[in-house]
């Protein structure tokens, strides 16, 4: 176990450090940078070079660039050009509508997945497991942006029963925080749970034609019982790696959902750094979902430590 | 809680006002219609009585991101800082400047010294009263860090404080749009003591104190911002001057801006009375007039929609008769017809300004404007050297769709001379990248055109973009601020316009005027972009 999470370590500072450095190297050979976006179309020459000189973009590349190396050593990611303030300050206002959206539409996902395949595995042949069958690469077709346009407009427009967007934390006003966040979770959750569900769906048809459970079936365990205690545990293994990936794709990539409910996470903020070119802010973001990839993969593959006595002994 | 109070406008009153107002455009457009006294507008007249208490909620397009009027031009930020913070002087609905934090002024026979007497009675947010010497800091700091105090700084020989209420600034030479600079945003007066040390990267949060009818309640990063009452707030008596100048009455609690990005839920937003105020694009425009449950009106100012060739010698349009070729192969109605909107928010005119903004408005040159004649156009490209079959390059930007609409259609009316028309679309950073380290024959952009100095007005002073500008050029800006008089002043702005028109800096392609969408239950709005003071919610 010390020997995978030592190795894990020094995966993730190799990773951590290509990232950043391709991330630092990219964005800057994409013409234009903060001081044109600050100065605008009538900046003048004196101005710009006077703005670089403030924001420290005067100096050769590789001077630029171990600067920032030996402030990311330290921890620092730097300050962000348009927020004013530390970039790991700025990840931090922004990550927590991002990760509630992914937290509560993984998990929402995840439950999902598991009565759909075990209702499945028990009822095979019930018409709603059949639906259920259908629809579900339905499901992972639809584009989020189509799903999220027509819940606003039966929902929110036409019924009135939801805000067409906007965010409230948790934690300071629930009520309102939840009546925000079931459009935006409900478009992620179709998406996902139909994701999940085909996946667990082939792992437990899988798990089914095994010869043990013919022994518990003997034993005189019911199906349902057969599948809860049996099947599903065995049948997990893999949909973990998907829940996981997924969830740091998640945290990295909901733009489009963070957009269409104006939603103030991580992707809309990386989108306006772009934008404006604030280089500490995107390759603080970048570093950061990067992290984000390498830790959740780490929990995965531990968690199958814990839950495969297998692995555990591989 | 909310109670009515009967201190609000005079019906009559604003009714004159408009009337007033509309005089005055009529006068400065030659018998247009007046674009300010609009059908739709609710404007003070039939409002009803001011009610006091509630929160309205503004949709802006993105967070400030700072709150320091000074450093940070954006639209969004200018918008906060009128609401905010106060400057001397402030610009009405036609940005003329009339005193703000300033009660008196005087102007020596020289035009050199500038004596100010501030207003006795002006407190900041955070209880201090107005002095000089925050005056002096916040000019000094202007000077130092913004665009237009920049540019003014060579004239300025000093700003002192000469008592507790007294700033005295005295000029190495005379400048005629002073007190028009002082009334342009980032002029706005902070207190001294919170703006010492703060460089060109903006104060913080803390710093955001001043004298205006609201301060800062809470501001959550790329969310919202809300404003709440400043109770000591002295309103000055000048009623119905509308846009940033005379009094201001604070009748709503709070009010709270939220940054809504996309169109879509910008508009739901307000279908669903999430928010009671937005600002979206043109094509917006046609939906929302016909929707019986919001209202529509078109604000002060304008933007100048423009087509940018270049004159640098990399390009054929160095050739001043290669740029009045292009003058003449652009189809100007067509294409403000096909992108514009709805000619309601479309004004056809080549002035460098919007019509509104009267002291530079000119029709000078509008004969070079409405000229369309592609043949002859075809037969100067020839003449300047440009044959058939040769490639122009349009660098554009899709973050501005309107941007590559111009390109489409001009790469069409070019097309069909004989021309072959390379467009390049980038995001808008990239394409002022390119324009500076590329070679390249046409931009399309937009500007301001609700400025109130000739400096500050992109037109006449784009020079490090597109290498235009000409002596000729610099005299008539030196000129206009050596004016002594409104007349004097005029004149010089007729010639700016006049030469504009010949050496084509830029070729106007129309003015776009800008519109809000609102709640009907938004009351007293005066059609001035952001500005809710004096407006009320009705219960």
């Amino acid at each position: 176990m010390t020997g995978l999470l030592l190795r894990r370590f020094r995966d993730l500072i190799i990773i951590l450090l290509v990232v950043g450095t391709m991330m630092f190297l990219i964005i800057r050979l994409v013409p234009g940078d903060p001081a044109v976006a600050i100065l605008g179309a009538n900046a003048q020459p004196q101005e710009l070079a006077n703005l670089r000189q403030a924001l420290g973009l005067d100096g050769a590349l590789y001077e630029q660039y171990l600067a920032w190396l030996g402030q990311v050593v330290t921890g620092n990611l730097g300050e962000s050009i348009t927020h004013n303030a530390p970039v790991l300050t700025v990840i931090g206002q922004h990550i927590g509508p991002t990760l509630t959206l992914a937290v509560i539409s993984t998990a929402i996902s995840f439950c999902i997945a598991v009565a759909i395949t075990t209702w499945y595995a028990v009822r095979p042949r019930s018409p709603l497991a059949r639906l259920v069958n259908q629809s579900a690469p339905l499901g992972m077709a639809i584009p989020d942006f189509w799903m999220s346009l027509i819940l606003i407009l039966v929902f929110a427009l036409t019924l009135r029963w939801l805000p067409t967007s906007g965010y409230t934390s948790l934690f300071s006003d629930p009520a309102a925080a939840v009546q925000s966040l079931v459009l935006p979770v409900a478009v992620l959750v179709i998406a996902q749970s139909a994701l999940f569900t085909l996946t667990l769906r082939e792992s437990v048809l899988g798990e089914l034609t095994q010869m043990y459970l013919r022994t518990a079936r003997i034993k005189g365990l019911t199906e349902t019982q057969v599948v809860l205690r049996h099947v599903l545990p065995n049948a997990l293994m893999p949909i973990l790696t998907i829940v996981g990936t997924n969830f740091a794709v998640l945290i990295g990539g909901i733009v489009i959902i963070e957009s269409i409910f104006v939603i103030p996470g991580l992707g809309s903020l990386l989108l306006g750094a772009i934008h404006t070119r604030d280089f500490p802010l995107i390759q603080g973001i970048t570093l950061f979902i990067a992290l984000l990839f390498v830790a959740v993969n780490l929990l995965v593959d531990l968690s199958y430590a814990l839950i495969d006595p297998k692995v555990r002994v591989s | 809680m909310r109670t009515r109070l009967n201190k609000g406008r005079p019906p009559a009153t604003g009714l004159v006002a408009v009337a007033a107002a509309g005089a005055l455009l009529l006068s400065a457009c030659g018998g247009d219609q007046p674009s300010s006294a609009n059908p739709d507008g609710d404007g003070s007249v039939d409002a009803g009585e001011p009610v006091v208490g509630g929160n309205l909620t503004v949709a802006i397009p993105s967070d400030p991101q700072s709150l320091d009027a000074a450093v940070n031009p954006t639209q969004v930020a200018v918008h906060l800082a009128n609401t905010l913070y106060e400057k001397l002087f402030d610009v009405d609905e036609d940005n003329q400047a009339h005193p703000m934090l300033v009660d008196d002024y005087t102007i020596s026979d020289d035009r050199l010294t500038y004596t100010f007497t501030l207003r006795d009675d002006v407190t900041f947010h955070d209880g201090h009263p107005l002095t000089a010497e925050d005056v002096v800091a916040s000019l000094e700091r202007w000077q130092e860090f913004n665009r237009t105090g920049q540019m003014i700084a060579p004239d300025i020989e000093s700003i002192e404080a000469v008592d507790e209420l007294t700033v005295e600034l005295t000029l190495n030479t005379p400048r005629y749009p002073l007190i028009d600079e002082l009334a342009s945003p980032g002029s706005e007066i902070f207190r001294a003591e919170l703006i010492e040390d703060v460089g060109a990267e903006g104060f913080e949060q803390e710093g955001a104190v001043g004298t205006g009818p609201y301060q800062l309640k809470s501001w959550e990063v790329g969310q919202e911002i809300v404003l709440e009452r400043f109770d000591e707030y002295k309103s000055r008596s000048e009623e119905d001057l509308g846009g940033l100048a005379g009094a201001k009455h604070a009748y709503l609690d709070t009010i709270t801006f939220t940054v809504v990005g996309d169109q879509d839920a910008l508009i739901n937003g307000l279908l669903t009375d999430q928010w009671q105020h937005i600002m979206p694009t043109p094509d917006h425009y046609e939906q929302l007039k016909n929707d019986p449950n919001v209202v529509v009106s078109t604000l002060s100012g304008g933007d100048l929609n423009v087509i940018v060739p270049n004159h640098d010698e990399s390009s054929i349009f160095s050739d001043k008769q290669a740029r009045h070729a292009l003058n003449l192969a652009i189809d100007k109605q067509a294409i403000n017809a096909a992108t514009g909107g709805s000619p309601e928010i479309v004004e056809e005119h080549g002035a460098f300004v919007s019509k509104d903004n009267v002291d530079f408005y000119s029709t000078e040159g509008s004969e070079v404007y409405e000229a369309y004649d592609p043949e002859k156009a075809k037969q100067m490209f020839t003449e300047a050297g440009l044959e058939e079959g040769d490639t122009l390059r349009i660098v554009t930007s899709n973050t501005f769709p309107q941007f590559n609409q111009w390109a489409v259609l001009l790469q069409d009316q070019l097309g069909e001379l004989g021309y072959n028309v390379q467009i390049d679309p980038y995001d808008f950073t990239t394409m002022l990248d390119i324009l500076q380290e590329e070679e390249w024959d046409i931009t399309t952009l937009f500007f301001n055109g609700f400025l109130n100095s000739p400096q500050q007005m992109p037109p006449l002073t784009l020079g490090a973009m597109n290498s235009s500008g000409s002596p000729e050029m610099d005299q008539l800006l030196a000129d206009y601020n050596a004016a002594t008089s409104e007349e004097e002043a005029k004149a010089v702005v007729d010639e700016m316009q006049a030469l504009v028109w010949e050496e084509l800096p830029v070729i106007v392609l129309s003015s776009a005027k800008p519109w809000a969408a609102y709640s009907p239950k938004l009351k007293g709005y005066d059609d001035y972009w952001r500005v809710f003071w004096n407006s009320w919610l009705e219960e």
